[in-house]
């Protein structure tokens, strides 16, 4: 990071993009860039004017955050910028593109609307983990404002102290070797979902349940609740694959955060994914089949020791003279290829679960849930994400299309199971 | 409101199932769920790809 001067004083500042921001710098679009929705379902409806106020409040507490994207001739910087006019009344689909490359204003958003707050973010930015901070800050900024006293425990940042270097760092750069490491990144074409799609369009279903009554089902069997919603997840495609009995594997790209794996404080990306499935065409699976051969391999998959070696990989490329030397528009287009070769068109969606949130005392009464969703990917026309508070886990799907005959089979799956759901949808 | 069909709890104000587009029976839910709106959204026939923006 070169710091051009301190936050505080309201100058502006630049950050290297981090390990893997470049990928999102590459794959976007003029009318489409990688963005996903954290939201906050709060007991009383939103005051929009004191929520505005926190996010004014946060700005020179998450730097990285308030940023725009700057290129040069070798490479992209952030900027710090002093537009914090980013609240709007949600009145679009979620997740539609950020502006990116001008203006005064961050690459994030905050939405409202009756009881929810929405953080939707450039995932250039920051990934869910960073965004999970962030948004637990500007909640409890928000109840402060609101006459509250709430402890800056769980998550919560205090907004009068400075950044720290361990918030703003690139932790790939960090803490994984620069050592040359080349690991095999070729894969297999997976199954890709083709229902019809309709423009300008996102259809979202909401599966809340009982995460005490998902972990008796998944117990029973030995797994987790990340292996087991994987499972029914492949299921689903399995059981509704159009066209019939692709060639291909059924893959799902299951995000791991590596904070927790490697102690990283980092409000930035600091994840990576492991991508497990089946090949229908090989055998005729039972759903236990299904979970019997997956649970292990995501086991293995989103260790520490597989994902090491795939940090160290990355960060090795990036830092190959070559690329570092190229224009911009070269390494741009390098990325481009990497992500075409290597991206959507290697999974057949994506399915993350953030885990298990926790708040300061004084918020638990005032939050209901909280929810995540991912934005298109442009191949992959259905994703899924899932996260859990206070009992509560939800399942988000996001769809380009009006069809539900997945997220239909997912959920009857598990009330087949005896689980309670209940659905909640934009449409 | 409930789906029979799909053996779901819906949201207070639904009229039909978002699974499965059956009408909602007017049933007690299993589990009171907090409400969780969405606005309407009205796509113009001439608006084209949206637009990046803030």
């Amino acid at each position: 990071m070169s710091t051009t001067h301190n936050s505080n004083n309201g100058k502006q500042q630049l950050f290297d993009l981090d390990t893997s921001a470049y990928i999102y710098t590459a794959t976007r679009l003029k009318k489409w860039n990688q963005v996903y929705r954290f939201s906050t379902i709060l007991k009383q409806d939103v005051q929009p004017e004191i929520l505005s106020q926190a996010i004014a409040d946060l700005r020179s507490r998450f730097p990285t955050f308030y940023t725009q994207l700057k290129a040069g001739f070798f490479q992209y910087k952030l900027r710090t910028v002093q537009d914090v006019d980013i609240l709007e009344r949600e009145h679009e689909y979620p997740c539609r593109p950020i502006r990116v490359g001008s203006g005064e204003k961050p690459m994030f958003r905050v939405l409202y609307f009756k009881n929810r707050i929405s953080v939707e973010v450039f995932h250039l930015v920051a990934d869910g983990g960073g965004c999970i901070v962030y948004t637990k800050t500007l909640l409890a900024r928000y109840f402060e404002l609101l006459g509250f006293q709430i402890e800056k425990t769980h998550g919560v940042l205090d907004i009068n102290e400075n950044p720290k270097e361990s918030e703003t760092q690139d932790s790939f750069r960090k803490m994984f070797s620069t050592k040359e490491e080349r690991l095999p990144r070729a894969e297999d074409a997976a199954y890709q979902y083709r229902p019809e799609l309709k423009e300008n369009y996102m259809r979202v279903i909401s599966g809340l349940m009982s995460v005490d009554e998902l972990k008796l089902l998944t117990k029973a069997k030995g797994v987790t609740i990340t292996q087991y919603f994987a499972a029914v997840y492949i299921y689903a495609f399995y059981q509704n694959m159009l066209p019939n009995k692709s060639e291909k594997p059924i893959k799902i790209s299951i995000p791991s955060d590596l904070r927790r794996l490697f102690g990283s404080e980092t409000l930035r990306n600091f994840s990576l994914f492991a991508n497990v499935g089946i090949h229908p065409k090989s055998r005729d699976y039972t759903f236990d089949e299904i979970l019997s051969e997956i649970a292990p391999k995501i086991k293995e998959g989103l260790n520490k020791e597989a994902l090491s070696p795939i940090a160290s990989a990355n960060v090795s490329d990036s830092n190959l003279l070559a690329f570092r030397m190229a224009p911009l528009l070269l390494k741009r287009l390098i990325l481009w290829i990497g992500a075409t070769l290597y991206g959507p068109r290697v999974i057949t969606s994506a399915q993350s679960n953030l885990g298990i949130l926790t708040v300061p005392a004084g918020m638990e009464d005032k939050v209901d849930h909280f929810e995540m969703m991912i934005g298109e990917t442009g191949k992959n026309y259905i994703n899924s994400a899932a996260i859990t508070y206070n009992d509560i886990f939800d399942i988000t799907f996001t769809s380009k299309s009006e069809a539900t005959d997945i997220q239909r089979y997912f959920f009857t799956f598990l009330t087949a199971q005896g689980i309670k759901v209940s659905i909640q949808s934009n449409v | 409101m409930r789906c029979t069909f799909c053996n779901v709890d819906l949201e207070d104000t639904g009229k039909t199932c978002p699974l499965c587009g059956k009408p909602a029976a007017d049933e007690k839910p299993h589990v009171v769920r907090i409400a969780n709106p969405y606005p309407t959204i009205e796509i113009s026939p001439l608006k084209s790809a949206r637009k990046t923006d803030v």
